[in-house]
């Protein structure tokens, strides 16, 4: 049962990010540099998609609009234990902001996921 | 990518909502974490029979509660025993397992320890340069091997070390240091040498409590516990003391690309180190760069890379080679063993020949785009023991398809080999299932790719080029670097300098361990920065 609450609440999730990105200005974004807090949320909200702890750098997503996780490669003396990987799954993930707010796309489902109380930028075209 | 949220997007998010709603209807008995009896049935065995693997599956003396984050559901684990597990292990070999019929059948109530066991079940044939046959047999701890990360972001110092002499006097050296790092922010640069750290002398100090220092400070990953460390710095030799935390380092797979000019034409170079997601965008910005400065040889620089993602393999060859080359052509082919000629045991796939790939796939770089390409007919890849896996393949789906491959450097570590990690209980195992091959079918390299001969080496092994050391007096990707001007060399005279061996000259000489009589050796993990295990 608690799999089905979930999964409902992940669908109202979805549905909702849908609705408030359409019709709205929206452009992708970057997380200012030395924001503890947004990196903070942002950790945690990949953590909560993801299922699982994921390590991040401190400048994730403030020198670039996307975030690409994967698993980390398996080392035995420093060495990666496989070297031949056919099918390790990739997460992309792109920044944009909505209005004043920012939200995560996770690429390989659609999802948006909103990062509440986290500033984001648009760069500067150069 | 302003559209990226269109309605387009939407139809499919509500797409996936029908899925997610399909799925939790019918994902109840999948989820419920409700108890199951134990049904193990009683086991026994007999010598040269062999159940399905999934008889013994997650029958585990002792059962993982809760979710698996891989799946999303409870962990199918219920309680079993150490000898379910293990004869989980000896039909999972029987039945994948490349040379299982090497394997010696042992009688899993006759091995004490689950791991004990699993090391018992792989060849122990020698080749014939005296390496063991099976150099692949690996277990992880299962929640550490499906941990993640932001692409090539790793803890640590930022800082690659070789351990050029591991016994007193050591000499501990600056392989490559990582841009934007507290150790590169410092001034350390490649060619440095470690003196000292705390305080322990890292050259001479023999004792006991003194390399359990040094291991610990090289091995560190507690990103608020700082380290001393002195430095020699390269050519002047001068001191530098630098107080070093670890910290969460991003890797740059490709930190090095320029055309170098020559009187016949610019040649580019491309430093390669990691086959990670990242890579495939930067290669694709690599390769318009060359492409665009109209370079008329390569030289790759896959010395300290060991491999990865196989589609990036396949990428860059056909970046290098060009569509005429390699259209309809094989880059890898994967042999199981002789029970599986048809279909891949894992993924129960036809098996199918990996073309090269002419597109971008979506790892990091918008998929679906082709691959901008330079066309050549020759490379040179500057190789080194560390240059493994994914990166012989490069070589070998290049071979294949008749691009000839100088190589300068040393043997490549010979790794033609692959496996689909398997959990169970809690542990992931790891034993070789398949050999990749080439267009022409070749793929016996397991002693490496070498510029020098030896008695009984697969002709297709053998390539033409210089052995020639590492070079730490100069940088990466500088002209005078003793790899890069060998390929020059070669490109310019089809010779090696002086004091260069090439494929005609002595028999090979593979590095062998050093005598422990000499002392006690420092166990140095090569890339403690991305290795927070350390050995003694």
């Amino acid at each position: 049962m608690p799999w089905r609450v979930s999964c409902i609440c992940l669908l109202s999730g979805v549905i909702a990010g849908c609705m408030q990105t359409r019709g709205h200005a929206r452009e992708p974004a970057v997380l200012r540099a030395e924001d503890v807090a947004s990196h903070a949320v942002l950790q945690a909200a990949l953590q909560r998609t993801l299922g699982r702890p994921v390590t991040l750098a401190p400048d994730a997503l403030v020198n670039d609009t996307q975030l690409v996780i994967e698993p980390v490669a398996a080392r035995v003396d420093g060495r990666r234990i496989g070297g031949r990987e056919m099918g390790a799954r990739v997460e992309r993930f792109t920044l944009w902001r909505v209005e004043d707010g920012c939200v995560l796309k996770r690429e390989s489902t659609g999802e948006s996921i909103e990062l509440p109380d986290v500033e984001c930028l648009v760069p500067t075209k150069s | 990518m302003g559209e990226a949220m269109s309605g387009m997007s939407c139809r499919l998010l509500a797409t996936a909502a029908m899925i997610l709603l399909t799925a939790c209807g019918g994902g109840g008995d999948a989820g419920s974490s409700a108890p199951t009896t134990p049904t193990t049935p009683a086991i026994s065995y007999t010598p040269g029979v062999f159940r399905a693997a999934s008889t013994y599956a997650s029958q585990c003396q002792a059962p993982r509660p809760g979710i698996n984050p891989e799946t999303g559901r409870s962990y199918p684990d219920r309680q079993g025993s150490s000898l379910a597990e293990k004869h989980f292990l000896r039909s999972w070999t029987n039945n994948l397992y490349l040379w299982y019929d090497e394997v010696v059948d042992r009688d899993p109530a006759l091995i004490a320890g689950v791991l004990d066991y699993f090391n018992t079940q792989k060849t122990t044939a020698v080749l014939l340069n005296g390496r063991a046959k099976d150099e692949y047999h690996f277990t992880y701890d299962t929640a550490e091997y499906y941990a993640l990360s932001q692409s090539g972001v790793s803890v640590g110092y930022g800082i690659s070390w070789d351990a050029v002499r591991n016994f007193p006097p050591r000499k501990l050296v600056v392989q490559h240091v990582e841009a934007g790092s507290q150790a590169a922010l410092a001034g350390v640069t490649r060619g440095a040498e470690v003196l000292s750290i705390d305080g322990v002398d890292l050259v001479n100090d023999n004792t006991q409590s003194g390399i359990e220092a040094l291991n610990r400070a090289l091995s560190e990953s507690r990103m608020e516990v700082s380290h001393a460390f002195v430095f020699a710095d390269r050519g002047t030799g001068a001191q530098r003391t630098v107080t070093l935390a670890p910290a969460a380092i991003t890797l740059n797979p490709v930190p090095v690309v320029r055309a170098h000019p020559t009187a016949s034409g610019a040649v580019g170079y491309l430093l390669f180190t990691d086959h990670i997601a990242t890579s495939e965008a930067k290669l694709v910005d690599a390769v318009k760069q060359l492409k665009a400065a109209n370079v008329q040889d390569l030289v790759l620089d896959l010395r300290y890379n060991g491999g990865g993602r196989l589609l990036i393999a396949s990428q860059l060859a056909h970046m290098i080679a060009g569509s005429a080359r390699t259209s309809g052509k094989t880059f890898e082919r994967l042999i199981f063993n002789s029970k599986h000629t048809v279909t891949d045991p894992v993924t129960g796939d036809r098996l199918e020949p990996m073309p090269f790939v002419d597109q971008t796939v979506g790892f990091s770089a918008m998929p679906g785009q082709l691959l901008p390409t330079l066309n050549l007919s020759r490379v040179y890849v500057l190789t080194t023991e560390r240059t493994c896996s994914a990166s012989e393949s490069i070589i070998n789906g290049l071979r294949g398809v008749g691009v000839e491959v100088i190589q300068i450097g040393g043997d490549t570590c010979g790794k033609p080999y692959g496996f689909y990690p398997q959990d169970n209980c809690g542990t992931t195992y790891f034993a070789v299932q398949f050999k990749g091959v080439n267009e022409l079918g070749f793929g016996d390299y397991a002693a490496g790719f070498s510029v020098a001969s030896y008695s009984g080496q697969p002709a297709g092994a053998l390539l033409r080029g210089c052995q020639v050391a590492d070079d730490y007096s100069r940088d990466l990707g500088d002209p005078g670097e003793q790899m890069f001007m060998q390929a020059l060399e070669w490109r310019a005279n089809a010779t090696c300098s002086p004091g260069m061996s090439s494929a005609d000259a002595a028999p090979r000489v593979k590095p062998f361990a050093a005598s422990q009589a000499e002392g006690t050796p420092l166990s140095l993990p090569t890339e403690p920065w991305r290795n927070n295990r350390i050995y003694h």
